[in-house]
């Protein structure tokens, strides 16, 4: 009945609204009781609520609104007031952003009315407004900041303003004010925005001041754009002598876009008794295929000499012919680095990859390093293997050392048996390597095989399954010191208790051997580990794990760990991380004390092995 | 593929029994005849197996085993059954880790930028760079920081108050993949070679030995226990003789 009066006078609505214009604010809210929440920008009001949207009041008896979301909801004996006429509606949504509104009547049937914003169409579905997910009263409740008002007002950009305004921290009655901004809402982008993001204090770093500064200029044909930031330090109590007092980061960032895909950037950077560093660069694009860069970077560590870099990188790609990436850089002292990829897929499986680096470097403060390394990689890849061979040539003029090495991967692909409860995987590796060291000449032939078997999780009973996984490698040396076989494996179980915690037993065992003169000798190693485990989400209240490592090969326990999490109620929770270790009798814990707030956590922390003690505020 | 996979099977599980044999009472290389039995140069303590983390870098911060991985995660482990403790989320991708006794250095992947990073929350403390690099591993002992270089095939010993290097040690090799001080000795690990040297504080070669494992990276020492890790997933620890 009532929906149909509204659908009545619907077209009228539409016409009217589409001429009017909107205030100055987006809503304005006054009620009895109007709690604003900062930790999850929510709004509840109860009793007279009397909310202005558009050029509708609308009065009922609660109203919720998640800013965050830019969505509300107002429920209990609604009524619109338009031009003069009011209209009756059980629950009405509204979306901020849109500029919507919803009417929903609980009749015989349920009727649903969409009013979109101005230009829109009229709709009887609920696409006319998002879905709002009230928050329940109980998390509400646990608000770490939150401020009571008699009136709030929500502006464009969905910045909150409260009217006697009293704060509250941690339910704990704080001072009233006579207007307040209760959230800063959505920062309007502007050509030119300064922003202090930071001012903290950090044991670590000391007392934190953080600017930024972003702008962008359109220009005729081109977009000018700048990013700066400012970050200062000072250690107010000399926690971190010898360093110096004072830090200063600054990093600044100049781009000219031009069309064509030019493109022009400037990069300072400095860090105080560090470095200095700009980078002027220039982008060219020489068609679709080939694209160049051209640089210009100085250096000046503080107390050192500087460096001034000339630089050129080349990328040429086409399609079926691979892709070239050519990196040449020279400096004033007669540096230089050249660095030549070709990588080419030759056909379907078949990859080549070409590689060359080579430089001229200082190496201390007046000896000059030449190196240079070539490799050639041939790639072949089929369903069932892939297979790998490279060779590589290393110079090293400096040192009179050169390093020849030819090596061979074969991979099998992991396949699996048993209907996939067991997955077999299998490696091999042949490699030589001519080392020459001032004159000397070493020659090394390694091969190395390698296979293991892992198996999925087998169920044994309700509650308890065990998995395992068995590997072996064996290890070809022309020195008979080094060739040996090495073997291992590993046992899991896992046995569920009610539901509510795991407990998960490990049990590996590796071990190494070699046989010469028809004897097996060798060494293993075998340890148990055991952790309990609190199943995530069963427990509200309290989480956590707790570990024991037992070396069962010298019959000792070796470390033990406790992780445990307690809530404390209101969303602060205590956490604990300890940790002892048998062998060197070391006891170290962490302690942390959690706040969560919706959109930001407080905690305080406690490291015992560097007595760091901690403050931090978290955004989320 | 049944019958081919049941003779698999067994065929795998005879030889494997073959080596599990716990007879020779695991003494150390210990065949009585073996005359080359001293010169075993280390005892695997453990063998850790690692459930999908390839390390790239180890750090021991005495509670723990810090890993960065092939995805530049870093991992905090039990360092007896290598279960992942919890995560530290990095807003820079990490190539290598140490621990200085407060908080965790890590060299950013492809750069010539060091961090030092809060241990417990991750932040950013401190950020240097150093002239020009391209960081893996990274050690720190005695207030200096040992940074593999991979542009210069060189360990750079770096005051880690101002980023200055005070001094270049070059690789005996052409592979950097772990790098630690103890004190005496420079460790490296070069995988193309599978192995480990161990040079004198200016840089000569006093010992080579064989990697425990076919593809090293990463190492750490804390009272005389080597921790090193292995591409294959896996971390041994190790005591010298």
């Amino acid at each position: 009945m009532i929906g149909s009066k509204i659908g009545k006078i619907l077209p009228l609505l539409l016409l009217l609204l589409a001429i009017s214009a909107w205030g100055k604010n987006l809503v304005e809210i006054e009620a009895d009781y109007l709690l604003y929440s900062y930790d999850f920008n929510y709004l509840y009001g109860r009793g007279n609520v009397r909310l202005t949207f558009r050029d509708f009041v609308i009065r009922a008896e609660v109203v919720e609104m998640n800013i965050g979301e830019k969505l509300g909801r107002l429920s209990r004996d609604c009524t619109v007031e338009f031009d003069g006429k009011i209209y009756a509606a059980d629950v009405l949504d509204l979306d901020l952003e849109k500029g919507a509104l919803r009417s929903t009547n609980f009749g015989e049937r349920m009727e649903t009315l969409a009013i979109p914003a101005e230009g829109g169409q009229k709709e009887t579905s609920k696409a006319a407004t998002k879905e709002f997910q009230p928050l329940s009263w109980d998390e509400l409740k646990k608000s770490f900041v939150y401020f009571l008002n008699k009136k709030v007002e929500i502006r464009k950009n969905y910045g909150v303003y409260g009217h006697q305004t009293t704060v509250f921290i941690e339910g704990i009655q704080s001072v009233s004010i006579r207007k307040f901004r209760l959230d800063k809402g959505i920062e309007e982008k502007s050509e030119k925005a300064i922003r202090l993001n930071k001012i903290w204090y950090y044991p670590s770093q000391g007392m934190v001041v953080n600017a930024s500064l972003d702008w962008e200029k359109n220009l005729k044909r081109s977009v000018l754009k700048n990013s700066t930031s400012l970050e200062l330090q000072y250690d107010l109590f000399g926690n971190n002598a010898p360093a110096p007092r004072s830090r200063t980061y600054f990093s600044s960032l100049h781009s000219l876009q031009l069309p064509k895909d030019e493109k022009i950037s400037l990069n300072l950077n400095y860090i105080s008794s560090n470095m200095l560093n700009a980078a002027l660069a220039f982008t060219l694009p020489l068609g679709k295929k080939l694209k160049t860069e051209w640089l210009a970077d100085y250096r000046k560590p503080h107390l050192s000499l500087e460096e001034l870099w000339l630089r050129f990188h080349l990328t040429l790609a086409v399609a079926g012919k691979g892709i070239l990436l050519l990196k040449l850089g020279y400096e004033k002292r007669n540096q230089n680095t050249v660095d030549l990829t070709y990588d080419q897929p030759l056909l379907k499986n078949v990859r080549l990859l070409l590689h060359h680096i080579q430089s001229r470097l200082l190496f201390g403060a007046d000896r000059f390093n030449r190196l240079s390394n070539s490799s050639v990689s041939l790639f072949y890849s089929t369903k069932i293997f892939s297979l790998a061979s490279e060779y590589s040539l290393n110079r090293d003029l400096l040192n009179n050392q050169s390093q020849a090495n030819p090596q061979v991967r074969l991979n099998l692909n992991p396949f699996t048996f048993y209907q996939g409860l067991l997955k077999a995987n299998f490696s091999s590796q042949v490699m030589i390597n001519q080392l020459t060291l001032a004159g000397h000449r070493e020659s090394l032939f390694r091969a190395n095989l390698a296979m293991s078997i892992d198996s999925e999780a087998i169920q044994l009973s309700r509650g308890t399954e065990v998995s395992f996984s068995l590997a072996m490698e064996q290890y070809i040396d022309r020195d008979p010191l080094s060739n040996f076989t090495t073997a291992g494996y590993l046992i899991r179980g896992k046995q569920d208790f009610f539901g509510v915690a795991d407990m998960e037993l490990q049990y590996n065992y590796q071990s190494r051997r070699q046989t010469r003169s028809w004897l097996v000798s060798g060494t293993h190693s075998q340890d148990v580990n055991a952790v309990f485990r609190l199943k995530e989400g069963t427990q509200k209240w309290i989480n956590g794990w707790v570990a024991l490592s037992y070396d069962s090969k010298t019959g000792r326990l070796s470390t033990g760990y406790i992780d445990g999490a307690v809530s404390l109620g209101k969303n602060w929770k205590f956490q604990t991380q300890m940790n002892y270790d048998f062998l060197f009798r070391n006891f170290h814990y962490d302690f942390f004390l959690s706040r969560k707030a919706g959109r930001f956590m407080l905690r305080v922390s406690y490291r015992s092995l560097s007595r760091q003690f901690l403050f931090e505020f978290l955004p989320v | 593929m049944n019958m081919n996979g049941n003779r698999c099977v067994w065929v795998f599980a005879s030889v494997f029994s073959l080596l599990l044999l716990s007879g020779c009472k695991d003494r150390l290389f210990d065949n009585p005849l073996d005359p080359a039995a001293e010169r075993a140069a280390y005892e695997i303590l453990a063998t850790i197996q690692l459930n999908g983390i390839v390390p790239a870098d180890l750090a021991f911060s005495g509670d723990s085993l810090w890993v960065v991985d092939s995805q530049s995660r870093i991992l905090s482990l039990n360092y007896n059954s290598g279960a992942v403790i919890r995560e530290l989320e990095s807003e820079q991708p990490a190539a290598g880790v140490c621990y200085d006794g407060d908080g965790l250095w890590i060299t950013v992947r492809n750069s010539n930028q060091i961090v030092k990073m809060s241990i417990v929350t991750g932040v950013t403390i401190k950020a240097l760079n150093l002239v020009r690099g391209d960081f893996g591993p990274i050690d720190f002992f005695g207030s200096r920081l040992y940074i593999a270089d991979r542009l210069t095939n060189s360990v750079l010993v770096v005051d880690p108050d101002t980023g200055r290097i005070e001094k270049t040690l070059a690789n005996p090799g052409f592979s950097l993949n772990g790098v630690a001080f103890d004190g005496v000795n420079l460790w490296i690990i070069d995988n193309t070679q599978m192995k480990i040297y161990r040079l004198t504080a200016s840089g000569s070669i006093q010992t080579t030995y064989q990697t425990p494992g076919r593809s090293g990276a990463g190492i750490s020492i804390s009272s005389g226990i080597m921790w090193t890790g292995d591409q294959t997933g896996k971390i041994f620890k190790l005591r010298f003789q």
